[in-house]
């Protein structure tokens, strides 16, 4: 099952999109059709636990409470600060540095998976400095995984992803 | 198959072309072209009937928002959706800053899966 981490800006345009399904601007309408195929695909889908912490206190509001049905808490593991120290230094900044070490180095709930698949954000320079640094970044991670215990040394580089090119790719595309 | 390659070789060809349009010509082809605005709002009204569907599923645990409801950064429902987009996402970079200090590290167990990529 592929598994997917919504940055927390993707989780907000979602509930925000729900809040006001009458009135989509053309971002929260791709945010909602990126969120439905993602379902319809069966994938396992995340959010950053700091992004469940602010919704979690309006799970009486249905829109809410209907976002946070299908998402899971993607939470910090030993070696998620360390690695985003070493991101800084290829220019992302402290909270895209955290969320794309959240992705490599993050587990569930009970500790049974680490890193996920994709990350998907809006955030377009991000996205831009993720693909410019790519092939430096795997090479960072194999050097800092080289030394670690085990799964650690297992993470591997999840791909950075915007919704338009998920929404607008196949579904195959969705398959890994 | 050699015909789908085709259509879909003619598809990309004028996506390539529609992607070189200002916003005015947009508009001019979808005068020209009515159907382009009647496929685009039947799958927008299709993925809002979807997501209604999936809220109504909640019903009995959950309810709909009401301007006046507390919401996010201290504020209601109403005064929230009233907010620019650059205020809302001010809002919630202040709160997730909050969030992630205090977050707990979680121990990944030996046999954990890692993502395939």
């Amino acid at each position: 099952m592929p598994s997917f981490l919504l940055d927390k800006s993707v989780a907000r345009r979602i509930v925000e999109a729900l809040g006001h399904l009458d009135n989509l601007s053309p971002e929260e309408e791709l945010v909602l059709d990126l969120w439905r195929q993602l379902q319809v695909e069966e994938a396992r889908l995340f959010i950053p636990v700091g992004a469940l912490h602010i919704l979690q206190r309006f799970e009486r509001l249905i829109e809410v409470r209907t976002f946070l049905a299908t998402v899971e808490p993607l939470e910090s593991s030993r070696y998620v600060k360390r690695w985003a120290r070493r991101l800084r230094e290829y220019g992302f900044t402290r909270e895209d540095a955290l969320v794309l070490a959240l992705a490599t180095y993050g587990t569930d709930s009970i500790g049974g998976i680490l890193g996920v698949d994709t990350l998907i954000t809006l955030d377009r320079p991000f996205f831009n400095n993720f693909q410019t640094h790519r092939a430096e970044l795997q090479s960072r991670l194999a050097a800092m995984t080289d030394g670690l215990p085990e799964p650690y040394s297992n993470a591997r580089l999840p791909v950075v992803q915007h919704p338009e090119e998920l929404v607008h790719s196949a579904p195959a595309h969705f398959r890994h | 198959m050699a015909m789908t390659d085709v259509a879909s070789r003619h598809v990309w060809q004028v996506a390539e072309l529609v992607q070189r349009l200002d916003r005015d010509e947009i508009r001019e082809l979808i005068r020209l072209v009515p159907r382009l605005q009647r496929e685009v709002t039947g799958e927008r009204s299709g993925l809002v009937q979807w997501a209604r569907e999936q809220m109504a599923q909640y019903a009995d645990e959950a309810r709909p928002m009401r301007g006046e409801d507390a919401f996010v950064g201290d504020t209601t429902v109403g005064a929230y959706f009233a907010l620019p987009e650059a205020e809302r996402e001010r809002i919630w970079d202040e709160l997730y800053a909050t969030a992630i200090e205090t977050a707990r590290e979680r121990e990944v167990k030996p046999d954990a899966v890692v993502s395939a990529r």
